[in-house]
């Protein structure tokens, strides 16, 4: 009879253990996930991420690859210094950009990119810039261009919290 | 009662274990569906930018599409060679999608392009013309040289992002340019020299392309008064384009005649005739005609006696850009006819109307012939091009026995990926050119080495038997008590292409052989030849010009213009027309003898044939009034037959006869010598009924003139085929 008792209350002290654990790791793993983005290093970032994004299509969409990079089937020269001055316009102040066009030819099945502006096509004075911000949004995409070529256009913003 | 409280305690613990299993289960799935939540929720706060890299990748795809569409017609337009134009648009589109997987392979994009086939146009009727549905496949499609003509392509993309849960977007796009050409519109002004016709231009889903400009637009015209070194479809100048709404345009133009105060047939007839090439501010283009087709009827006039079961009346005909037709080297009587509208060549398409089966195709082949179109040529062979001013379209007008009235269309293909069966190839040669024809095989002698010339200049052969034909030679010789007649024979590599309709030899040269000494020289003449083999055809034909290049001396005046040899060993008889009456020659025993020779007896007495023949084979030679002219034109020409003693049988038409002894003769360079002739191979015949006449046949014991003979009949029909004036005519003809 007293080891039947005994039994008995070692069973309900492994069951109290069992379900304290379990509880414990459910609240540890929900906290976990449920950790939101911090506003600035996520929420703008999206959003500028997403402004990218609109930039180039609109760029895209308005052949301005075509218009500002080639005249008579060659690229025109210092087409880099335009292509700044277009985007710049169409940037708050306090955003800096940096551009890259690449080529993209393929060889035997091979896609080979070869960077094409000659210059940075940004306006940021110190590249450092996007090195050392926090936060860094970018976006690609591709254009055909009318003379077939494919182009692989990289846009990276960023920006500074000082007007 | 022992037993008893044992079961009510048993009975206690096993509720308390369901409970606690019950507890636990119902915390396991709190807690699992607390962590999907969250999971969920984390996934909604996280940035996962799969919309605009969708819309990237499928803007992108719909720009290639555009550009590739683009560069297609234009490429296309330039080339008039539709597999160059779809290699490029294969490579172009394999390269984006290699490109795309890779730009976006960072972001674990999976794009998957795929080809797509949608009708673009339902079966119509637009203007009088049927047009079939018009489908897109195989990427692009180019459906033009109608008054209503298009460019379009079509493709989808499916794009995953695996890595974002993105799964099963997938975009369509059609992309085309439709134009069409209201044909009853077309107006013009005589007083104000315009033209001016609606132009409409449509985009897909039917929405107006309201953009174009006079640059968007280029008409080009018939000019009548074009010469036959410049093409006759000249670029007009826009000088009007008015926007009325619904992608229609009204266009006005001045039109581009060399002669315009002789152009009066362009502003009562030609001015209809357009060809419209839009390309729209997507650099896509697209080329429309306001007419589809040619329809002319033609007569047959040869008064031949077709019987039934009676041979057709096969001619070669030869269509040129302003639609002047030809057949034998001259052209037929026709009225003013639609010209053939530049299209590429592999457009072309020829149908002839069979009351028993309705419209037939027939096969044709398109040749380039040199500026002015008096010699054939090897340019663009293998070349896609389009149908120019030194274009021929080539093709059989076949009367069957007892129709003496047919029609025949001359049409281009639409689809610009049709394909003609059979196109012309060059032919390759070392030394001799050989050509079967499907009836004959004709081998043309083509030797840089004096040593190899032989006595013809071509040879046709059928199974056992052949006939050696011969072309021009001048003056005489005699060396060693044998003579040499003609001492100078024309020389030189022939060149060739063959086609589906027929075979085409042909040598201009100035290289001369002289028999007599084996040596060749280059200063006496400049001759060119042209040698034609119809496909399964008993005929061939010729033309040639010989031109001296300075005066000199013939050593023996002596000139021959045609001549044939039947095969050696065989008894061979002869047959010549003379004054409408055949002169018939028997079999003869195999030995040296003149039958014909203006020097014994009446050799100047012929006609438009002759032939030699045997039992199972005859060859005959046919010359056209032209080229009897030309024969008699020094008044010392003949009909010439002769059995050498090795039972050869020779009959020539000479400008010439030989002399004896020598005369000599000194050619003009002013007076060239050409000609056209043609020979027919048959089946041969039997004679019977001597006939004694020394004065047109010379008597030999042994080998008399006969009466009668059954191998009179197809020389004396057919050669009919080959007089001018019994060439067929054209009584009508209408753009379709």
């Amino acid at each position: 009879m007293r080891r039947g008792r005994s039994r008995g209350g070692q069973i309900r002290i492994i069951e109290a253990i069992l379900s304290a654990a379990i509880i414990v790791v459910s609240i540890t793993i929900g906290i976990g996930l449920m950790k939101t983005p911090s506003p600035l290093s996520s929420r703008r970032t999206e959003d500028v991420s997403r402004f990218a994004y609109s930039l180039l299509f609109s760029l895209a969409e308005a052949e301005t690859f075509d218009r500002v990079m080639y005249a008579n089937g060659s690229l025109v020269p210092n087409w880099e210094e335009q292509m700044k001055v277009m985007i710049g316009s169409l940037l708050p102040s306090n955003m800096f950009f940096n551009m890259t066009v690449y080529n993209c030819t393929v060889n035997y099945g091979l896609v080979e990119e070869v960077v094409i502006n000659s210059c940075p096509i940004s306006n940021a004075a110190n590249p450092e810039v996007f090195r050392e911000s926090p936060a860094v949004a970018g976006a690609h995409i591709t254009y055909t261009t009318r003379r077939l070529s494919i182009l692989r256009v990289h846009l990276s913003l960023t920006w500074s919290d000082q007007p | 009662m022992k037993r008893h409280q044992r079961r009510r305690e048993a009975k206690r613990k096993g509720q308390i274990l369901l409970a606690v299993a019950v507890v636990i289960s119902v915390l396991i799935m709190s807690v699992a569906m607390l962590t999907y939540a969250t999971s969920v929720t984390h996934g909604r706060f996280q940035f996962q930018p799969y919309v605009e890299i969708s819309s990237a990748i499928g803007a992108d795809f719909g720009r290639a599409l555009l550009r590739i569409l683009a560069r297609v017609t234009q490429e296309y337009n330039y080339t008039s060679d539709i597999n160059i134009a779809r290699a490029t648009a294969n490579r172009m589109f394999t390269n984006w999608v290699l490109v795309a997987n890779s730009a976006f392979s960072a972001r674990g994009a999976v794009i998957r392009p795929a080809w797509t086939t949608s009708e673009v146009q339902p079966p119509k009727t637009l203007y009088g013309y049927n047009y079939s549905g018009r489908s897109v496949y195989n990427l692009t499609k180019l459906y033009w040289y109608r008054p209503q003509s298009m460019s379009a392509i079509g493709a989808s993309v499916s794009i995953e992002i695996p890595s974002m849960g993105f799964f099963g977007f997938r975009n369509s796009f059609l992309f085309l340019l439709n134009v069409t050409i209201d044909v009853p519109s077309i107006n013009v002004d005589k007083k104000g020299g315009t033209v001016s016709f609606r132009l409409i231009v449509l985009r897909e889903d039917e929405e107006p392309i309201f953009d174009l400009t006079a640059t968007n637009i280029l008409v080009r015209t018939f000019d009548p008064t074009a010469s036959t070194s410049e093409t006759g479809w000249k670029p007009a100048t826009v000088v009007g384009l008015k926007y009325e709404g619904q992608g229609s345009y009204v266009v006005t133009f001045r039109p581009q005649l060399r002669v315009a105060q002789e152009a009066s047939s362009y502003w009562n007839y030609y001015y209809k005739y357009l060809c419209v090439t839009v390309s729209d501010s997507r650099g896509i283009m697209v080329e429309a005609y306001s007419y589809s087709g040619i329809e002319f009827e033609a007569d047959e006039r040869s008064g031949i006696p077709f019987s039934a079961g009676g041979r057709h009346a096969q001619y070669v005909l030869e269509v040129l850009s302003n639609s002047t037709t030809l057949w034998f080297g001259k052209g037929l009587d026709q009225p003013t006819s639609p010209p053939v509208p530049p299209v590429p060549k592999s457009q072309l398409w020829v149908q002839t109307y069979v009351s028993a089966e309705g419209w037939k195709d027939t096969p044709a082949q398109v040749e380039t012939w040199e500026q002015g179109q008096r010699f054939p040529s090897l340019e663009q062979i293998g070349i896609p091009s389009r149908f120019l001013e030194r274009s021929r379209l080539v093709f059989v007008l076949d009367f069957p026995p007892s129709v003496d009235e047919l029609r025949y269309r001359i049409t281009w293909q639409s689809d610009c990926d049709y394909h003609p069966t059979g196109e012309i190839a060059a032919i390759e040669a070392d030394n001799n050119i050989r050509v079967n024809n499907g009836y004959y095989i004709a081998t043309v002698l083509s030797a840089d080495d004096p040593a190899a010339w032989q006595n013809f200049t071509l040879r046709l052969q059928v199974g056992t038997f052949w006939a050696d034909y011969w072309l021009f030679g001048y003056d005489s010789a005699e060396i060693d008590g044998a003579l040499l007649i003609p001492r100078k024979v024309p020389y030189g590599r022939w060149a060739g292409f063959e086609g589906p309709v027929r075979s085409v030899v042909f040598r201009r040269s100035s290289a001369v052989i002289d028999r007599l000494y084996r040596s060749t020289t280059n200063e006496e003449a400049l001759h060119e030849m042209a040698l034609f083999f119809p496909r399964d055809e008993s005929y061939f034909y010729w033309q040639m010009t010989v031109t001296w290049k300075q005066p000199f001396q013939l050593s023996n005046r002596f000139m021959r213009m045609f001549a044939v040899t039947a095969t050696p060993g065989i008894d061979f008889g002869s047959l010549v027309e003379s004054d409408g009456v055949n002169i018939i020659n028997g079999s003869f025993a195999g030995r040296l003898m003149m039958h014909r020779d203006l020097r014994f007896n009446e050799g100047e007495d012929y006609g438009h044939w002759s032939a030699v023949y045997c039992n199972g084979f005859g060859a005959s030679m046919f010359l056209p009034e032209s080229t009897l002219v030309e024969l008699g034109s020094f008044g010392e020409d003949q009909l010439w037959a002769w059995t050498s003693n090795t039972s050869e049988r020779v009959m020539e038409f000479d400008m010439m006869y030989f002399r004896t002894p020598s005369v000599q003769f000194t050619v003009d360079p002013y007076d060239p010598v050409t000609g056209r002739g043609a020979g027919w191979l048959y089946e041969g015949g039997i004679a019977d009924v001597p006939y004694p006449s020394d004065t047109l046949w010379r008597q030999y014991p042994d080998a008399p003139a006969m009466l009668l003979s059954t191998a009179v009949d197809i020389p004396r029909v057919y050669h009919r085929m080959f007089l001018d004036g019994c060439s067929p005519s054209l009584t009508s003809a209408k753009s379709i």
